[in-house]
């Protein structure tokens, strides 16, 4: 009995700790001031990022390398997302030169690819753009600002799982990845029993092999 | 060993199960340095104060009548069946740390073994045997595992709660494998669904078949094709671009292979496992046969994992652990121990030495790697390197080691971050101490000259193999394979026709990075590395590899030959935050 009384003081303390962590975000990232192609003054952080899924890439307007065929790729990927995108998944891209990036210059490509609301070209001070290159890992090839423009990073801040995968990736296959981290987000369904489970492979749709002899 | 505070269940009974509910504490996060070195700090630990940890073997539980149907033609009265699952628990990786909460395989038997870090170490015997009532050769009846997914259905963190558990190493039909993602348009006879989420299960068997022998007319007695195992596999989990997170919160175990003490396997070639019994080799065996899996992992104060879901160069932790444990000890005999090392690590790399506490060298015999015993054993050497996913096992000789000596396995190879080691140091950390006790005692195991040979591949079958070349580049920060970027496994960028020879050479043009490349299916034979001679311990006639380290602007050529199951499988980078940013391709296996 007293094992017990212990055992509910014990969980009684999780739980008032898990209720302070579940607000708390997993992953902090630098809540620094930038603009959308708008003009709207943001943070990246409150404004972009929590609580949702998002998509994220480096890229500079007027690269004319690896950066129009990725903008190409993601303009897929955001027919792919659907109405998703804009509701709980959005798009940002960084600017990594946002000297020549103005809001204006980022409207104009933005609009030269013909993005949907929920996709952001951000730009902001160097200095913040830095810090965020840095927190993604994005700036580890030297001071050269081109590489890692081909990496996209995608995660659900709600839930704090993150990857990262090629921008030029299969662009059905990114927004699959991506809607994969967005459901667990959406549904809050209750554990189910340990052996109530469904085998995934116990009545195959496909079975033609008999043999394992070559013919 | 390990203490779970209270269980889900238990929680659930109380009532107190709340949607926020955290095991042990918020998770925490690391951030490199703009230096880009390693900055994390985990707690400080004590050496030397726990012993080393040694994952029991799992329990059969009764056949499972809703078994999958894919592996019918296997399943007989001598199939074994296995329930696991992966679950959240508290561990204890050092009596100075509080729990961990990791993700952990567990045996679901009612007589299973407290469980550990680790999942169960599988250990099972290889066929075919000779059958003793007919004296005609007979397969083994092989393992079914039903892998079932209990991991927390509100999981925040790193790490996703769907799983594919991959048999590193293994030779099994392709469903059996661990495919990393679903397919939309899978080749016939393989599942739409491979990957289980929660609250789900999956059916995996494996034959534990010598390659060949399904194949061969002659029952698989052919020495070449049938020489890959037994060998040091291990299971983890495999999931698309999250591998490294999941294999990090522990989804990780042993499966050892033995040959059968009735093996066709010529007596003097078999690793039956027991010292004592002269059906086969007779290497140290039992309590003197010890898997070693060797992982670096950080701990923030309050005992949780911490990990940095954005270090794509590959996840760098400042605790060695071996086994779950951070510098355990283990108490020797003077006599001879079979040691198997496994870098289950997502990106260090290591260079392991015997030595004594003063750093003087002591001498190893290397006597097996990933395809098994080696042609003979490499005697006398003071270090191996140890690359993710290898596996090197070696014979250490206490005896000559008075009473009270400690002994050390340091490694000296730095590492700062996922790229590549830094330097060969001339010390370095101790990451597991040897105290040697007592009067020498009689040993039976040996190891002889010679231990499984095998023939080298015939010039003939080079000659005729299909070549293809792999170069693993960077572009722009992300990775590719052959030009195309990688990461697309919803097609095949190969098609090796079944029971035909190839000859791979993999490429390393990425610049600064190092790749371990890992070949699902079968067993490769390095044929030169950089042109030349690879050296012994992994040159074709001596061993067989299923993961080829990459240096800087490396080329290493390896002849592989795929038999019995058509694909899809998988090759990719081992590193595993490289994996995980789709450093990977699929090759489909035809007819």
């Amino acid at each position: 009995m007293a094992r017990l009384r212990t055992a509910a003081a014990a969980t009684l303390l999780l739980v008032v700790a898990a209720a302070a962590n579940a607000a708390a975000p997993v992953e902090t990232f630098p809540n620094v001031a930038l603009r959308t192609q708008d003009g709207t003054p943001v943070r990246f952080y409150d404004d972009l990022v929590k609580g949702k899924v998002v998509l994220i890439n480096f890229f500079f307007t007027s690269c004319t390398s690896i950066c129009p065929r990725t903008t190409g790729n993601l303009v897929k990927v955001e027919e792919a997302l659907g109405e998703r995108l804009g509701r709980d998944v959005v798009m940002i891209s960084i600017t990594v030169d946002p000297k020549t990036d103005t809001p204006a210059v980022l409207q104009q490509y933005a609009r030269r690819y013909g993005t949907r609301p929920g996709w952001h070209f951000v730009t902001g001070d160097p200095k913040d753009l830095e810090s965020l290159r840095r927190r993604l890992g994005a700036n580890r090839d030297g001071g050269d600002k081109t590489q890692h423009t081909g990496i996209l990073f995608y995660g659900n801040d709600a839930t704090g799982q993150w990857a990262a995968t090629p921008a030029m990736g299969d662009p059905q296959g990114i927004a699959r990845s991506v809607l994969r981290l967005a459901r667990p987000a959406a549904a809050t369904a209750p554990p189910p029993g340990p052996r109530t489970a469904s085998a995934t492979n116990r009545s195959p749709t496909r079975r033609t092999r008999t043999s394992c002899r070559p013919t | 060993m390990v203490q779970p505070r209270l269980s889900r269940r238990d929680l659930l009974k109380l009532g107190l199960l709340g949607t926020g509910y955290i095991a042990l504490g918020p998770e925490h996060q690391y951030v490199r340095a703009e230096s880009d070195g390693f900055t994390f700090r985990s707690p400080a630990t004590r050496p030397w104060l726990a012993e080393l940890p040694s994952p029991s073997p799992p329990q059969q539980v009764a056949p499972l009548a809703d078994r999958s149907a894919d592996y019918s033609r296997f399943i007989d009265g001598d199939t074994e069946f296995y329930e696991i699952e992966a679950v959240e628990r508290a561990v204890s990786f050092h009596p100075d740390l509080p729990q961990t909460a990791i993700w952990g395989y567990r045996d679901m038997s009612p007589f299973a073994a407290p469980p550990s870090v680790l999942g169960p170490t599988f250990i099972q015997q290889f066929g075919p045997a000779l059958d003793p009532l007919t004296g005609r050769p007979k397969r083994a009846g092989g393992v079914l595992v039903r892998h079932h997914n209990n991991l927390p259905y509100d999981h925040r963190g790193f790490g996703v709660t769907r799983n594919t558990v991959h048999f590193h190493g293994g030779h099994v039909q392709a469903q059996a494998d661990g495919f990393p993602e679903d397919l939309l348009n899978p080749p016939a006879g393989f599942p739409n669904k491979v990957v289980f989420g929660r609250g789900e299960h999956y059916d995996y068997f494996y034959p534990l078949l010598d390659p060949g022998f399904v194949t061969d007319d002659d029952g698989g007695l052919d020495h070449q094709d049938c020489g890959d195992t037994p060998s040091t596999l291990w299971y983890h989990d495999h999931l698309l671009d999250f591998t490294g997170p999941n294999a990090y919160r522990g989804l990780a175990g042993f499966f050892l292979v033995f040959d059968d003490p009735n093996s066709t396997v010529p007596k003097s070639a078999r690793d039956v496992g027991d010292e004592t019994d002269d059906r086969g080799l007779r290497l140290p065996s039992g309590p003197f046969d010890i898997p070693l899996v060797i992982q670096d992992k950080a701990f923030a104060a309050d005992g949780s994992l911490v990990y940095s879901s954005f270090d794509d160069d590959g996840f760098i932790g400042d605790k060695i652990c071996v086994n779950g444990a951070i510098q355990p000890y283990l108490r020797v005999q003077r006599r001879k121990y079979r040691f198997r090392f496994l870098n289950g690590s997502n990106a260090r790399i290591y260079q392991i030495f015997l030595a004594n506490g003063s750093g003087v060298k002591q001498p190893m015999t290397q006597i097996a790697t990933e395809g098994g015993l080696l042609a003979e054993p490499i005697r006398d050497i003071s270090s191996v390197l140890l690359y993710m996913a290898e596996r090197i096992e070696v014979v250490i000789d206490f005896t000559n080691f008075a009473h009270g000596t400690e002994l050390f396995f340091e490694n000296r190879l730095r590492q700062d971050e996922g790229r590549k080691p830094d330097e060969l140091l001339s010390r370095g950390p101790q990451i597991l101490k040897f105290i040697v006790e007592g009067e020498p005692v009689e040993d039976p195991s040996v190891v002889p000259g010679v231990l499984r040979p095998f023939p080298k591949v015939r010039d003939q079958d080079k000659q005729t193999a299909v070549r293809r070349t792999f170069e693993f580049e960077r572009s722009h920060g992300a990775w590719a394979i052959n030009g195309e970027l990688a990461g697309q496994l919803q097609r095949p960028i190969a098609r090796p026709r079944l029971g035909y020879g190839e000859i791979w050479r993999l490429v390393n043009k990425s610049g600064g990075w190092w790749h371990p490349i890992h070949i699902h299916s079968d067993f490769s034979r390095v044929l030169t590395r950089n042109g030349k001679l690879p050296p012994l311990d992994e040159r074709d006639g001596m061993a067989k590899k299923d993961t080829m380290l990459l240096r800087d602007n490396e080329t290493v050529e390896v002849f592989i030959k795929f038999t019995d199951h058509p694909g899809p499988w998988v090759f990719h980078c081992h590193n595993m935050e490289h994996e995980d940013m789709a450093m990977m391709a699929r090759f489909d296996t035809v007819r």
